[in-house]
């Protein structure tokens, strides 16, 4: 049985319901809605149809192939899984932006059309604003910080958008060629993906929302640029690069973090730069191996939020300086952390060592990419060492227990998803949309790993526990720029103000000083107004006479 | 003809029963919203003729031989009059409620100047020459005086003085623009593509006329660097900014720099005169300065004045790019600005009312009180940062598309900056009614001040979602820029 739905309407058009509903009821259907959703996506059977008539254009709401299958399959799985975590909370704006959130994103990967696709990455910026600022307090500012980066990147891409659209003539999604556009539609993906230095909304964003709505956050927007670029722009090289610049930018930052989710947050810019870098390379097994570690990712970063989640939820602290001792105390969490801190890390058996595998192999003719990416791989497992040790591992005396029933389940069925991929990987295979020839199990590559591996183990034994001791940061990242950009463009605000209002009263007060001037040749002189007289009666004739002659 | 006529006479015919019922409050606002909705039912049953290629035409009066008072519903024409005659139904039911709200003085000469005003935009709206156009286009000055300076303190007689100065003076630019041209031509018709016996001129005259007109219409249009009038005629009572200098007024100014690119001198000419670089130059250049001053502004309705000089230049921009989708994206943008920036100004006058409060510093936790209103300031925001599903996506994707159609770039980069700047300076104020200041009673407005606030964001919703809607605007539109660019 097959069904021909697009799938964001679940979504979109469950999500009010959550509003009519109270307690247990609005927890059943939030995730039933996730379920009837991933439920709709999993039964879509392939084709393209669902046309509206929008502006001038027949727009396409459903385009089911390989690619946008994929993406649908994990975005619908993660709802789910994200809605269950959610579900313990009784917080019911955040169910609905959350919802919508994800409707909007699903939208987009399933559009077959770039004006379809253009309205949904706007919504999608509208919602996962509404997402952040759910909360309150500190994530007011940063939701607001975060809109204008999203409003700009998606101004950017609308431009780009139709400049392809004159030069294709059609508005169909594929790959874009011009050059204004491929710059532009380049750099509005740019800043959902995180290039740098485009991505300091990411750090400053995720770690200051609801611990729940930092697990939807950390799903979809990055993952749907990736998946615009698969269509776009698959093969750039500059693109393969920026993607190792992430890698290794993000992976450093993390590791300095004091704040949990800040450090997960500069991983997912990490991380999508290997999937960046794999679709930037644009060989069969580059972008095969970019979307492999998009859906790998999103199930370990989403049990990575959801493990850190229950940490802060149950201590109350979202820095590790003042954590330790958590392994006993929350086992389920623990043991669910560190199946996702290994998957992410690239450990053999769990899923992120497949496609990080995947992209690092596909790198091997481009030497400088492949650098960054073992670099970042390295750096990775160190900074998750350092996460698990200063949280899980040695001793402290903060009180913690494993969270709710609903929130275990959600982090246990994600956490088994990331092993079984990982050792049964030919199940990703099949969806991937080229065939794979990629074999994780040669020795070359779990050679490969386990040195990175051993690599960063060892130095974390050896100094780890001294120099990556958790202390507030003191580097800082791009923020900077953008705070004084912010500040320059206030105070030129201002000057531009006055120097408007000096400028009117200058030339008002000229006006005025003429007026006064010309008022002292009113002489009230007979004599004066007769030689006046005089004078223009003579040049006016002169005048006449010359024009007749 | 007759409906024609009567959709320009029906307004200025209320304004003699106004006056008559001042001292019968009800039955005189009965008179202006049967007005009202009568003027808008004339108008919108013109727009069949019209779309279908037969617009209805007459000329009342001949003044001189090549110069008379006559009209013709054409498509441009019908889009600002329908928007504007629209628009005028909500602002007369915000009136009562506003006017009576605060117990203000002097109603029915408001009311009565409110008639005569969009009387005089439905004659340049359907204006079928430049002399007409004119004629009502002073109309529209000297009937807004009263309004602008309606509070008889010191600062609105100084703020209506700056606009008369303003405005007549951009009066007598085009009365300069239109003797010259009809001095040397005699026939000032507005012609589709442009009037044909202007091309005959030497190209020193037409680009004389060309900024003359452009210099005298961008007044009323905010154009930098004549904009200063409009931030100064905020003190008139807010349904007057709002309709006024969001809607017909200001309207009134880009319509007439839409109607000399278009219909008098002509795309072929404004380009190749070098009429377009300058038109582009200063758009951009109002909607980046009209931005940034927005950022500095702590009164609200200052912020929304600057805010409409940003805007209104989308609509020259538009027109400036001698394209068939910046046309489009300016024509639409009439509309879709009209209804998001009236339901702005809405909002301030509720707040004002409600709570006494115009600055924005005070306005912590007014969305607790009042949930309604501030839900559609902020979709009114979103609108204004074009952005889905509202009205304004629309006209920035085909300011968007017009731009790479003329080869150019800086408008697309100039939108961008503009949507982050209108992010920057109004979701602060939908963030801090919301999330900040501690909430103190429930009120949001009377019904006849809160239900034009709904009304009008609605509005500018539907048009963003519905472009379908048959005889709306981005029908209108998209049939003007085909009739124009086969």
């Amino acid at each position: 049985m097959s069904v021909f739905v697009p799938p964001f309407l679940v979504y979109l058009l469950g999500a009010p319901l959550l509003l009519l509903l109270r307690g247990r009821a609005r927890q059943v259907c939030l995730v039933a809605l996730a379920a009837v959703g991933a439920a709709v996506t999993f039964l879509l059977g392939e084709g393209t149809g669902w046309s509206v008539r929008f502006m001038e254009y027949d727009l396409v709401l459903l385009r089911v192939d390989r690619l946008s299958l994929l993406m649908g399959y994990i975005f619908s799985l993660i709802t789910l899984l994200a809605a269950l975590y959610a579900a313990a909370f009784a917080r019911p704006r955040l169910h609905l932006y959350a919802l919508l959130y994800a409707g909007t994103n699903i939208g987009a990967v399933f559009a077959g059309d770039f004006v379809t696709l253009l309205l949904f990455w706007e919504l999608m910026a509208i919602t996962s604003t509404l997402l952040v600022w759910e909360l309150g307090a500190d994530a007011v500012p940063a939701g607001l910080r975060y809109l204008l980066f999203h409003v700009f990147g998606g101004a950017l891409l609308a431009g780009g958008i139709a400049a392809h659209f004159l030069e294709a003539g059609n508005l169909a999604v594929g790959p874009v060629s011009g050059g204004w556009s491929s710059v532009l539609i380049a750099l509005g993906a740019g800043v959902n993906v995180g290039f740098i230095p485009l991505h300091t909304w990411l750090p400053d964003t995720y770690p200051r929302a609801h611990i729940a709505s930092s697990v939807f956050l950390s799903v979809y927007t990055t993952k749907a640029a990736v998946y615009l670029f698969a269509r776009a722009q698959p093969g750039v090289e500059a693109i393969a690069l920026m993607g190792g610049v992430m890698a290794l930018y993000g992976v450093s930052f993390a590791l300095v973090q004091n704040n949990m989710r800040k450090l997960l947050s500069y991983h997912i810019v990490s991380q999508v730069g290997y999937m960046v870098a794999g679709v930037g390379l644009g060989t069969a097994a580059g972008v095969n191996g970019g979307m492999a570690h998009v859906f790998n990712h999103i199930l370990y970063k989403a049990l990575l939020f959801m493990a850190i989640g229950a940490v802060i939820h149950a201590t109350g602290r979202e820095t590790m300086d003042r954590l330790g001792g958590l392994g006993r105390k929350m086992p389920v969490t623990a043991a669910t952390f560190w199946v996702a801190a290994f998957a992410i890390s690239g450990v053999p058996g769990f899923n992120g060592y497949v496609s990080k595998g995947m992209v690092i192999d596909a790198a091997r003719d481009l030497l400088p990419l492949r650098i960054l990416l073992e670099a970042a791989a390295f750096g990775t497992f160190l900074s998750f060492l350092k996460v698990g040790y200063f949280v899980f591992l040695r001793p402290g005396e903060v009180e913690g227990r494993d969270p709710p029933a609903t929130m275990r389940v959600a982090q246990a069925s994600t956490a088994a998803l990331c092993v079984v991929i990982g050792l049964v990987p030919s199940l990703l295979f099949g969806l991937l949309p080229q065939g794979n020839t990629y074999d994780p199990w040669d020795p070359s590559h779990l050679l490969d790993a386990v040195l990175v591996l051993a690599a960063a183990a060892g130095t974390f034994l050896a100094v780890g526990r001294t120099w990556l001791l958790p202390h507030e940061p003191r580097v800082k990242d791009a923020d900077v720029a953008y705070l004084a950009t912010g500040r320059g463009t206030a105070a030129a605000a201002t000057a531009l103000l006055d120097t408007s209002r000096h400028v009117y009263q200058a030339f008002v007060a000229t006006i005025a000083r003429i007026g006064h001037a010309s008022r002292r040749s009113q002489t009230g002189d007979l004599n004066w107004n007769l030689v006046g007289l005089a004078i223009a009666l003579a040049l006016i004739v002169s005048w006449l006479l010359w024009e007749m002659a | 003809m007759i409906v024609l006529l009567l959709a320009v006479a029906l307004p200025f015919l209320a304004v003699p029963v106004i006056l008559a019922l001042r001292r019968q409050p009800n039955p005189r606002e009965a008179a202006s919203l049967l007005a009202s909705v009568g003027t808008f039912v004339l108008v919108a049953s013109l727009i069949p003729s019209s779309l279908a290629g037969a617009p209805a035409a007459g000329d009342v009066v001949a003044v001189a031989p090549g110069l008379s008072i006559g009209f013709r519903a054409d498509l441009l024409g019908l889009l600002f009059a329908s928007v504007a005659s629209l628009l005028w139904i909500p602002t007369t039911v915000y009136s009562i409620g506003y006017m009576r709200g605060r117990k203000e003085h002097a109603q029915t000469r408001y009311f009565a100047c409110f008639a005569s005003v969009i009387g005089a935009t439905m004659g340049v709206a359907l204006a079928a020459n430049l002399f007409t156009l004119l004629v009502f286009y002073e109309i529209l000055t000297i009937s807004t005086y009263p309004l602008v300076a309606h509070e008889g303190t010191a600062e609105a007689h100084r703020a209506g003085r700056k606009y008369l100065i303003y405005t007549l003076g951009g009066g007598a630019a085009i009365l300069a623009g239109l003797a010259i041209s009809f001095g040397s031509t005699g026939d000032v018709a507005f012609v589709e593509g442009g009037n044909p016996s202007l091309a005959t001129l030497p190209p020193e005259t037409i680009q004389g006329i060309g900024a003359l007109l452009l210099a005298g219409f961008g007044v009323k249009a905010t154009l930098f660097p004549l904009q200063g009038w409009l931030p100064s005629a905020m003190v008139a009572p807010t349904p007057v900014s709002g309709l006024l200098h969001a809607v017909a007024v200001v309207k009134a100014g880009v319509f007439g720099i839409l109607r000399t690119v278009f219909f008098f001198v002509g795309p072929g000419l404004t380009g190749s005169l070098g009429l377009q670089s300058v038109l582009l130059t200063l758009a951009v250049a109002t909607i980046l300065y009209g931005s940034f001053l927005a950022l500095t502004q702590d009164n609200l309705k200052l912020r929304l004045a600057y805010s409409t000089i940003s805007q209104l230049s989308y609509i020259v921009l538009g027109a400036a790019l001698l394209s068939p989708a910046g046309l489009l994206g300016a024509a639409f943008h009439i509309a879709a600005h009209g209804f998001a920036k009236l339901s702005m100004f809405f909002v301030a006058g509720s707040i004002a009312l409600e709570t006494g409060k115009t600055r924005i510093s005070e306005l912590d936790g007014i969305g607790r009180r009042m949930p309604g209103t501030m839900v559609a300031f902020a979709i009114a925001a979103v609108a204004m940062a074009s952005l889905p599903p509202m009205a304004p996506f629309v006209s920035k994707w085909y300011l968007s598309v017009g731009a790479w159609e003329a080869g150019q770039w800086l408008p697309v980069l100039v939108l961008a900056i503009s949507s982050v700047l209108n992010v920057a300076y109004f979701f602060p104020i939908v963030v801090r009614a919301f999330f900040f200041g501690a909430p103190g009673g429930r009120g949001e407005g009377t019904r006849p001040v809160y239900g034009p606030v709904l009304a009008t964001a609605l509005g500018a919703l539907v048009l963003g979602v519905w472009t379908a809607l048959p005889f709306g605007p981005f029908e209108i539109a998209r049939s003007l820029a085909r009739g124009l660019f086969p």
